[in-house]
């Protein structure tokens, strides 16, 4: 039998297997294009409260105030004061994708920072009609995207983005004060203010610190990425770090550590803001691991980990001597804040714990879901129920 | 135990730490993490595209005998029985490319799944990306893995996690068309030359050559820039793998120069090629030829292709006799000529 070569061989044919194989592949792939597990920008903003009202992320990119006549009894069902934006036909353009960013509160007036770089001020109580007031002649498009809670400073919003850029807004009109000072690297975390510099934390770099005036870099200090807000005690920063630290940075000392080589050391990592309670300084790393650590040495008094580590994001609350970390997986955990016990544990299924706890009362600390409802905890008694159900 | 549970934890896990560690292994690049996962995976799954390209060619030999078998038998079922008995005689195996394609399918998912997860720009993808780490750290005493996030996503002029009308998501876009055109072009070439295919075939040919490299290219604006540098990447290995072991079949780099411009650049060389090939007629081989493939039997692969390249270049230096089937482009040359 005479064989042939490659090159005086007739055509390939398509079998009919491979003509719908083909299809089919494209097919599937456009399924699975779908079907990637991957977690998108659904926003964590924390409720903000004055006293009075309850500004919160009702839905994703809708923001809603509430009118809290008693705080230990539930909102639900509420109508709500005025919400934002309304989707008629004057404000169809505005959207804010989602909310990271914390709403401020200032006088009669709440700030709001979108995803979408839409940065708006209204008035707090909204009009006589109950619809929302936005100040400034609307809402000022950025243009970048915002996960950092805005920095309020003498009459001037300070706005860091994801582009790396640091915007300053005046509160009286929205117009810019300056031009925007480019910092570099993805900037999530909320600007500090102190002594005429602001301070910003980049996940892609570090903490840098800029002058007020003129926006010059004072200082870099290389501290690992930073993605978490800080806590200021007087001219101390305690900021938690990706390197699986909390440092203690000495502002008035040009940043300078204060405990050699920060807290903690572990594999983990620090998202979370942290709190100062007296002389004790309360850590929940990413890995839902609790820590209590001497706040003037950074030793570590007590650490608490959990069976099954569940992702922590939200900041640690300590009321009544009980440390409350809430996580991913619609876990709250009452710890005992003096040695790390766990003394209770409340599952709310289904829900998803991001956002930093607000607390309303002496002994009411609410927590928003990732769904737009809010939860209301009681840590002496660990009972956990609905404070605004969701639409 | 679910599906998924077991997708994730025993293919897609493993592969995000991998990747994350090639990024540790790459000075921090992710760009040229990818570029040695793509490289790593395409020399893992090579006996499966080689089983692939083998049974590809030992169905392209039996085309003559398979039609011979089809204008032979009428009835469907008396076709079916000789054609495959033709196989089984042949020791081919009709569904040979079918298997290993279906095995190479999920690992090319999972991989999609990786990239997109290891890309993902939000915070809370960057919290999930950090849920899914082994604690390697802890073993080695080290923070190599948790450090590497998050990941440093530029490469030369991109940024990896784009997606959009952007310059990096337009410039993956172009070179994913391009490689995956490329790719189809050749695979198709030698299918369309010899022009024994039904309409049928021929319009399928032709549509998936334009409609693969465009929806692929959609997908690059939609998704993560780094998935465009992936599929660019395994295109272009794709391709060097089909010249290798398959040959260019009738391509030519000359081929892709439009006509008019190709006779304006070389007017001679355009007039010597189109009388010579107009003396060819498709499916024609010269003698010289089968005296050549008569030598060829019996010789291995690797043989038969350099006896190929050596002919080849000797028809070259010639500068007149080609053994290759025509073009395309060559034919429609010879139209106007008549």
């Amino acid at each position: 039998m005479r064989r042939s070569t490659l090159d005086s061989l007739p055509a390939p044919r398509l079998t009919r297997s491979r003509r719908w194989l083909l299809p089919a592949l494209l097919v599937l792939a456009l399924f699975a294009t779908g079907c990637a597990r991957i977690a998108e920008a659904s926003g964590w903003s924390s409720p903000a409260y004055d006293g009075d009202i309850l500004v919160t992320q009702s839905d994703e990119g809708v923001i809603s105030a509430f009118q809290v006549a008693d705080p230990t009894i539930p909102l639900n069902p509420a109508a709500p004061l005025w919400t934002y934006p309304t989707h008629n036909s004057a404000d169809d353009d505005i959207g804010f994708d989602t909310i990271y960013a914390t709403p401020i509160i200032e006088g009669n007036t709440v700030y709001v920072a979108g995803y979408s770089g839409t940065v708006v001020a209204l008035a707090l109580s909204g009009d006589t009609a109950g619809r929302p007031l936005p100040a400034w002649g609307g809402p000022i498009e950025l243009d970048e995207r915002i996960v950092a809670t805005p920095a309020l400073h003498d009459g001037v919003l300070y706005v860091a983005t994801e582009e790396g850029n640091l915007h300053s807004l005046a509160t009286a009109s929205g117009a810019a004060v300056t031009a925007p000072i480019v910092v570099g690297g993805r900037l999530w975390t909320q600007p500090h203010i102190d002594g005429g510099r602001i301070y910003l934390g980049s996940i892609d770099d570090s903490l840098i610190a800029l002058d007020l005036t003129g926006g010059a870099t004072a200082w870099r200090r290389d501290i690992g990425s930073i993605a978490g807000d800080a806590f200021a005690d007087s001219s101390l920063l305690y900021m938690p770090s990706l390197d699986g630290r909390i440092h203690a940075l000495d502002l008035a000392a040009g940043g300078a550590e204060r405990w050699l080589e920060g807290a903690g050391g572990g594999s983990g990592w620090f998202w979370g803001r942290p709190l100062l309670q007296g002389s004790v300084l309360y850590a929940i790393a990413v890995d839902g691991t609790a820590y209590a650590f001497n706040a003037t040495t950074g030793a570590e008094q007590w650490r608490s980990q959990p069976p099954d580590g569940d992702e922590v994001r939200a900041a640690p609350i300590v009321v009544g001597g009980v440390l409350l970390v809430a996580t991913r997986d619609g876990d709250i955990r009452g710890i005992n804040a003096s040695n790390g016990a766990e003394l209770w544990v409340h599952s709310v299924d289904g829900e998803r714990f991001y956002a930093d706890p607000i607390q309303i009362d002496s002994n009411i600390i609410i927590y928003a879901d990732n769904d737009g409802g809010l939860w209301q905890v009681n840590p002496a008694t660990g009972t956990v129920r609905v404070y605004l159900e969701r639409d | 135990m679910p599906i998924g549970f077991i997708w994730q934890t025993f293919l897609e896990t493993p592969l995000i730490n991998f990747m994350i560690l090639l990024t540790v292994g790459a000075f921090s690049s992710f760009g040229f993490a990818i570029l040695a996962f793509t490289l790593i995976t395409r020399v893992i799954t090579f006996p499966l595209t080689m089983r692939t390209m083998r049974s590809t060619r030992a169905m392209q030999e039996l085309q003559p005998q398979i039609q011979e078998l089809q204008k032979k038998y009428s009835d469907p079922r008396r076709r079916s029985e000789e054609t495959m008995k033709l196989y089984k005689e042949s020791g081919v195996n009709p569904l040979g490319c079918l298997g290993s394609q279906i095995i190479q399918f999920p690992l090319f998912i999972a991989m999609y799944q990786v990239i997109r997860t290891t890309l993902a720009n939000s915070p809370e993808g960057v919290l999930y990306l950090e849920s899914r780490l082994y604690d390697i750290d802890s073993m080695f005493g080290a923070r190599f893995m948790h450090d590497a996030l998050p990941l440093n996503t530029d490469f030369f002029f991109m940024d990896l996690t784009a997606s959009g009308t952007n310059v990096t998501s337009i410039t993956l876009m172009l070179l994913v068309f391009a490689s995956m055109w490329l790719q189809q072009r050749i695979s198709v070439s030698r299918t369309s030359a010899t022009g024994n295919q039904s309409d049928q075939q021929q319009q399928m040919s032709q549509m998936m050559q334009w409609m693969m490299p465009i929806m692929f290219a959609a997908f690059v604006i939609a998704v993560p820039a780094g998935l465009g540098l992936y599929w660019t990447a395994t295109t272009v290995i794709g391709i060097i793998l089909h010249w290798t072991f398959l040959g260019p079949g009738d391509f030519t780099w000359g081929s892709l120069i439009p006509e008019q411009l190709q006779s304006r650049i070389t007017p001679a060389a355009g007039t010597a090629l189109t009388t010579t090939e107009s003396d060819t007629q498709p499916g024609d081989s010269s003698d010289d030829d089968d005296e050549d493939a008569s030598t060829e039997i019996g010789t291995n692969d690797g043989e038969r292709s350099r006896n190929q390249r050596t002919r080849r270049r000797r028809s070259g230096r010639q500068g007149s006799q080609s053994t290759r089937p025509q073009s395309r482009s060559s034919r429609r040359r010879r139209r106007p000529r008549r």
